[in-house]
């Protein structure tokens, strides 16, 4: 599998998917033209992770800890949707084999608090662990 | 178009003569693209950082004024006889009262038949007080597909959440078969910061 990497633009988010790295990042604003367009290679690469990660368990035996960073500046209504579909997605990875660890990161401005709520919102409803990050 | 668009400036009219005391700080009349829409938002960020210190409300006014215009991208009717590459006519505007109250105004073209709905899914939202409303939307986000033209159907309930007021609504009747239909959002700088 290859790293995935999209830089940002005016309304899309910059993305780092490095599986050598075990390393996700979100970055930016959300609101593509074609949100079902821009967010399916994203699923697709997760899809052959879920794969990836599931022989590399077996083969090692340590525990791998994926970490995932979100700094999301503004996200639309319809990219909402996707990244609830995203963490459902990370959710999965992380039960489906007891030797890896998904960690997020939710990055939001100390002032915002809509950013934090939206962090705490997507934690109640995927049962994931966020780490909230306050930055000034 | 030129009758749509003439239409629209008078709905326009009637609008800003039942907002006494309002100043209008940005109105656009046209067609909405993807383009047209990534350009306004450009420039309606830019005014907002200059004009609104407080960055949860800079935030929500930006977050009502995206849902906004790509409403009216993606939900507007579209006129069978334009060009492809155009998008469907709308129009957006922004007033603002004493410093401390943003009105935005949207309206596009809907077919006639599509008002009851229309109503019947902004009463729904409006008759939920704030704890209502974030289950609603969980519950939306949740269950929900995109649809084919790329909405979750959340735009209206977030757009409630975060104006924390109730979303009013015009029927301006354009012929036997369209009308315009007006949504105005209130964010009241004051009560978001209290």
């Amino acid at each position: 599998m290859d790293v995935l990497i999209l830089e940002s633009t005016e309304n899309t988010p910059g993305i780092i998917l490095d599986h050598n790295k075990n390393f996700l990042e979100f970055i930016g604003e959300s609101r593509p033209e074609d949100v079902k367009k821009f967010f399916t290679p994203i699923f697709d690469w997760l899809d052959t992770y879920k794969n990836h990660l599931y022989f590399l368990a077996d083969k090692s035996g340590s525990t791998i800890n994926v970490d995932c960073n979100f700094k999301m500046e503004y996200f639309n209504s319809s990219s909402a949707k996707y990244i609830l579909d995203l963490f459902m997605k990370l959710g999965e990875i992380n039960k489906g084999n007891s030797n890896v660890n998904v960690n997020v990161n939710w990055h939001y401005n100390e002032m915002d608090e809509d950013m934090k709520d939206a962090g705490e919102e997507f934690e109640k409803l995927t049962g994931l662990k966020f780490n909230l990050v306050a930055f000034a | 178009m030129q009758k749509e668009l003439k239409f629209i400036s008078e709905t326009i009219t009637k609008e800003l003569l039942a907002r006494t005391g309002e100043t209008p700080i940005f109105i656009y009349k046209g067609s909405f693209t993807f383009n047209t829409i990534n350009s306004h938002l450009k420039e309606l960020k830019n005014e907002l950082n200059m004009h609104v210190s407080n960055l949860k409300v800079r935030k929500r006014m930006y977050n009502i004024l995206v849902e906004c215009l790509e409403n009216i991208n993606k939900h507007a009717l579209r006129f069978p006889n334009l060009d492809a590459n155009v998008g469907p006519y709308g129009f957006v505007m922004i007033t603002v009262f004493e410093e401390h109250t943003y009105q935005v105004v949207l309206g596009n073209f809907i077919l006639n038949h599509e008002a009851l709905n229309h109503k019947e899914r902004l009463e729904t939202v409006n008759n939920l007080e704030m704890p209502e409303l974030k289950d609603y939307y969980n519950n939306i986000i949740s269950n929900t597909e995109i649809s084919e033209r790329g909405g979750a159907g959340l735009g209206l309930v977030d757009m409630a959440i975060k104006s924390e007021n109730k979303l009013r609504y015009q029927v301006y009747e354009y012929d036997s078969e369209k009308s315009l239909f007006t949504l105005n959002i209130t964010l009241n700088e004051t009560k978001q910061l209290a």
